[in-house]
């Protein structure tokens, strides 16, 4: 299925400069539909251009990091739980100053 | 969005969906705008300027990131209200400053970015560069650091080492200190420098910067550790007062940042991102910086539990400053005040790094009898707050200084 994946506030640099990207991705991860927290380790794995750390902290998201499902707190939704529908529009907003 | 229906309904109108939880609330995208709008201009509205004749003039200072990217939005907004608006200007005019940090991170890009942001708004922009406190025309002299057996001392440079450019002093400069937390460090230093150096040279009575609630608590922590508890107030307070003439408001700093990116992404405000000492560190090793290091804890600790970075907050605001810290001389490099009690309290406490230089120094006799014999040595060691000693004690001996710095 496909998502709109959008980076911002400084996120983009920890993704080669990448401001917006479709991306396909599988609807099922092992036998589950595809949920976010199966997204970040996807966007891991393929897309992050920068140290780990900076993106991934223990099995989840830095803090720091923002996440809109579209355009709404993932916090209001079922946060890393979330399960992905095709279309949707996931948003990373770096909240970090980095300094 | 089909999933809305599903979401809590927004604490304010009580009839949208929520789109977005601040601390323990839940807010629709309108809600939302108000209640930040509203924080943001009850805060500058209520921020005390110096006492003048007329309306005091604001400087706003715009880096580009994320938090002076909506305070410009919110600013131009304060300064200009929309027509049917009732006009009550605070302020007589609006400049903005950008720093130019190119010198350092050579980000042509982020700064063609960040003038084509500030070309957008009506106010006339100022731009200094860091390497300007190098300037030869505005310095006639310039000072080193050296470290011997007694002690930490400044001199005059000599004057073919003063024949480099300013930029490449500035890049020196840099190169001479070992930690990203102290080169980080100076580099705050330069930047408030230069701050009020352009609020004086254009009459600008206010400086409005981008702190937020989260950076603040930050900053908090992150000096304590430094050790420049003593001026926290000055640095991190409401409005900082440590200058007679030109006061620092921070009108965003009852924000959390995860706001203000909000904001900036319901606006559709772009930020330019430039490089720091530690994404640079970062990009290349396992070292962090204490700055770093501080943030993680602190935006890890307010995500489970919220009151975190307000409780940081406004423990911070309620911080007086120290009757002997307004009476007492400045620190020769970060201009904060130096307690009565610093050079006694910094004898009783070890200073791992400079300690250790001393004795590396005093066991290599033969080098100090030629430096003593320098009469230009001045002893810094009562002249600097603790921070700066411990920034100098991790200079290279005979970097040379900015500007501001003199004996
Ligand atoms: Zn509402
Ligand atoms: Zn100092």
């Amino acid at each position: 299925m496909n998502i709109n994946v959008e980076f911002s506030g400084g996120m983009e640099l920890l993704f080669g400069g990448v401001a917006k990207k479709t991306i396909q991705i599988s609807p099922t991860f092992g036998g589950n539909p595809a949920k976010i927290s199966d997204m970040i380790i996807w966007l891991k794995d393929n897309l992050l251009t920068e140290n780990v750390d900076l993106f991934i902290q223990g099995d989840s998201i830095r803090p720091g990091i923002l996440v809109l499902i579209n355009e709404v707190d993932w916090e209001l939704e079922d946060g890393p739980e979330y399960e992905l529908s095709n279309n949707d529009t996931i948003t990373f907003i770096s909240t970090l100053h980095g300094g | 969005m089909e999933s809305g229906n599903q979401r809590v309904t927004c604490i304010k109108c009580k009839v949208l969906p929520s789109d977005i939880k601040i601390r323990q609330a839940n807010f629709c995208k309108s809600c939302f705008q108000l209640n930040f709008i509203t924080k943001f201009k009850s805060n500058l509205a209520r921020s005390a300027a110096p006492q003048t004749e007329k309306r005091p003039n604001l400087l706003v200072a715009f880096s580009g990131g994320n938090s002076s990217r909506a305070l410009l939005q919110l600013c131009s907004d304060f300064q200009t209200p929309g027509s049917g608006t009732k006009l009550q200007q605070k302020y007589n005019e609006m400049l903005i400053l950008h720093l130019d940090e190119s010198a350092i991170f050579e980000d042509q890009d982020a700064e063609k970015s960040i003038m084509e942001i500030i070309e957008k708004y009506p106010f006339k922009c100022i731009t200094k560069k860091l390497e300007d406190v190098f300037s030869s025309s505005r310095y006639s002299k310039f000072v080193s650091k050296t470290t011997n057996s007694k002690g930490l001392f400044f001199s005059h440079s000599l004057e073919k080492e003063t024949n480099e450019s300013p930029k490449d002093l500035l890049v020196k400069l840099f190169e001479g200190i070992k930690s990203t937390t102290s080169k980080e460090y100076m580099l705050e230093c330069i930047k408030h420098h230069l701050l009020l150096e352009a609020a004086r040279e254009n009459g600008c009575e206010v400086i409005a910067v981008g702190n937020s609630a989260t950076r603040i608590a930050v900053k908090s922590i992150l000096m304590t550790s430094e050790g420049r508890g003593f001026s926290l107030p000055f640095d991190v307070g409401a409005e900082s007062t440590l200058e007679e003439d030109v006061y620092i408001v921070r009108p965003l700093r009852s924000s959390l940042s995860k706001e203000i990116v909000y904001y900036n992404n319901l606006l559709g405000l772009e930020s330019v991102t430039i490089p720091t000492f530690s994404t640079k560190a970062n990009a290349n090793s396992k070292i962090m910086s204490l700055g770093y290091l501080t943030e993680n804890f602190i935006s890890g600790l307010d995500l489970e539990y919220s009151a975190t970075v307000p409780t940081v907050t406004s423990t911070v605001g309620k911080l007086k400053v120290n009757a002997n810290a307004t009476t007492n001389k400045k620190c020769l490099i970060c201009l904060a005040p130096i307690g009565d009690n610093a050079s006694t309290w910094r004898k009783n406490v070890t200073i791992d790094s400079l300690d250790n230089t001393l004795k590396e120094l005093k066991d290599d006799s033969s080098k100090i009898d030629e430096n003593i014999k320098d009469e230009n040595l001045v002893n810094v060691e009562n002249s600097l707050c603790y921070s700066c000693l411990s920034l100098a004690s991790d200079t290279e001996n005979d970097t040379i200084l900015p500007g501001f710095v003199q004996i």
